[in-house]
């Protein structure tokens, strides 16, 4: 994997941050520091990366551009990687306008995608956002494509897509070695999940090293390492970034009709996810629903 | 500077430094696809090959932001991604920030404020045997629409930085001499206005953090004028690590810099 990138791809709110925490205690040990997590692929760290590399400033470029520019920043990245860092991608799998993949399957070692409850995904965006519930629900409907502010933003722009179209880019058209998880799997059985994952990428692990590394990183745990050292990743409009991060943590929040309308938008996808449309979760694995790519 | 019909495409010589970029002792060839190609050679020559249809506003931009940074870097100079202005009491001051951070909207407020701009977005910094001095080059900051808006000008009356982007030249007081550089304020995150004296060993780490493009020097040659320079300037200049650049309001932050500055 030397020379290599390793994408951890999820919509946002699915577990991204912590499986990376995670997948860094098994790789350099339990006491690895929440705030040590590269941020060079994110937000502000994303396009000083950019301006680092980069003899011109993103600011002087277009958008197109700067996304055509792109598939080399990261292969420059990954051949200047003596240990190939986590990147963490909320970028629906697309290509440029240029028409190379965004992140080049040369510099990709292997990629890890996450998916989450949409219920659970929409109650937790509305608390870290500072958004309503309602404007939630639409954030996962939302189709916004990249380049339509006049501005450049502080960070460079992602391209989610909706949340069912986020996870069907990654499913059926991600051209890298692709292990999918649950994040309600990695809950409910995690040392299995990260072992599958630590194996994907490449890691040489025990099942006793990946408990150790879980048990470091419970939900309670970061909270206190966020309260204590703060965390570099919240945004200004959440006041903790690690809050609940369990399962059905919608109920009592999410209405009926948010709910219904959560799921006749995204039925199709949740339906081969084994999601439920009462905000549960059927047995599912990644093996046999890889058997349904189309 | 000179326009040139063709530049080679490898540089004999030369090492890739990244995507676009090639570098050998003392020469540095870099691409930007569309709009030109740039030699920049000894410190003394900037070549330029425009491709063809490209848009003038914009080769004319990257010669002054990159080209030249590069061209400083050559000379055993000191290329400070700074907006450098004199304050009311005239003491020179540059502000370093990456990019996003908006350096050229606080430039732009300071001016209102009674300060004259020198450099916008990059400042040139030289010794001279005993302090370092920051070299005029600018008499406009480059803003986005949204900064215009923000500090209530109409963008519509200013000349963009290039076709398709929504970023203006807006005319600013202006300082014109070479003026010795008294503090240099390393601006960065936070959502409160705050102020802190960094280490002189902090000091330097920050003015090498804020030098434009750190991979170049290196492979430039330079390293070891770059060092000393860095040094020199953080020993004779005052140095303040200033947060605020998200969140706290353009006034906040003017007031806390002209009080450290004072």
């Amino acid at each position: 994997m030397n020379g290599k990138l390793i994408l951890v791809g999820s919509f946002p709110k699915s577990g991204n941050t912590w499986t990376r925490i995670v997948l860094e205690r098994i790789r350099r040990g339990v006491d690895f520091p929440i705030n040590e997590l590269d941020e060079r692929f994110q937000g502000l760290g994303r396009r000083l990366l950019f301006d680092s590399i980069y003899p011109v400033n993103a600011a002087d470029l277009e958008r197109d551009e700067i996304e055509n520019m792109l598939p080399d920043m990261y292969r420059q990245v990954a051949a200047e990687s003596a240990i190939p860092p986590f990147v963490k991608i909320h970028d629906n799998i697309r290509r440029t306008k240029a028409g190379e993949w965004l992140f080049p399957p040369d510099c990709v070692g292997a990629a890890l995608y996450l998916t989450r409850h949409p219920f659970d995904v929409a109650v937790s965006s509305a608390r870290h956002y500072g958004i309503s519930l309602a404007t939630a629900v639409e954030f996962l409907a939302e189709e916004a494509v990249p380049g339509m502010s006049p501005v450049l933003p502080e960070w460079l722009e992602q391209y989610f897509g909706t949340w069912s179209q986020n996870v069907t880019s990654w499913l059926d058209q991600a051209p890298y070695p692709l292990t999918v998880a649950r994040y309600e799997d990695l809950l409910a059985e995690p040392v299995p999940h990260f072992l599958r994952f630590a194996r994907a990428v490449g890691l040489e692990t025990t099942a006793a090293d990946v408990s150790r590394a879980v048990e470091a990183s419970r939900f309670e745990q970061l909270q206190q390492d966020e309260i204590k050292h703060g965390f570099r990743e919240r945004p200004d409009t959440s006041s903790l970034f690690f809050r609940s991060g369990r399962m059905r943590s919608w109920e009592g929040i999410l209405d009926d009709s948010l709910r219904e309308r959560l799921f006749r938008d995204h039925a199709e996808v949740m339906r081969r996810l084994g999601y439920t449309a009462d905000g549960g979760t059927e047995p599912w694995s990644w093996e046999e629903c890889r058997g349904t790519l189309r | 500077m000179r326009e040139v019909e063709t530049l080679p495409e490898n540089l004999p010589g030369g090492v890739r430094i990244g995507p676009l970029t090639q570098a050998a002792p003392g020469v540095l060839l870099f691409e930007v696809p569309g709009i030109a190609r740039y030699l920049i050679s000894h410190g003394n020559s900037i070549e330029v090959a425009v491709a063809k249809n490209a848009d003038r506003k914009a080769v004319a931009l990257f010669l002054h932001n990159s080209a030249r940074g590069t061209l400083i870097h050559q000379r055993g100079e000191l290329p400070l991604n700074a907006a450098t202005l004199v304050a009311p009491n005239w003491k020179c001051v540059a502000i370093c920030a990456a990019s996003p951070l908006g350096k050229s909207t606080l430039a732009a407020a300071l001016c209102r404020a009674g300060w004259k701009l020198m450099a916008d977005s990059l400042t040139r910094i030289t010794w001279n045997e005993t302090m370092a001095i920051a070299w005029a080059s600018d008499d406009s900051v480059q803003l986005w629409r949204n900064s215009c808006e923000a500090l209530k000008l109409d963008p519509e009356k200013y000349v963009r930085v290039r076709e398709g982007l929504e970023k203006f030249y807006v005319p600013v007081p202006a300082a014109t001499t070479p003026t010795r550089l008294s503090v240099v304020v390393h601006f960065w995150l936070g959502t409160e206005a705050a102020i802190k004296r960094p280490t002189l060993e902090a000091a330097m780490t920050l003015i090498g953090d804020d030098t434009y493009r750190p991979r170049q020097i290196d492979p430039l040659g330079c390293r070891a004028a770059h060092a000393r320079l860095v040094r020199q300037v953080a020993e004779s200049c005052q140095s303040f690590f200033l947060e605020g650049a998200r969140k706290s309001s353009l006034s906040g932050v003017i007031r806390l810099l002209s009080e450290a500055i004072r």
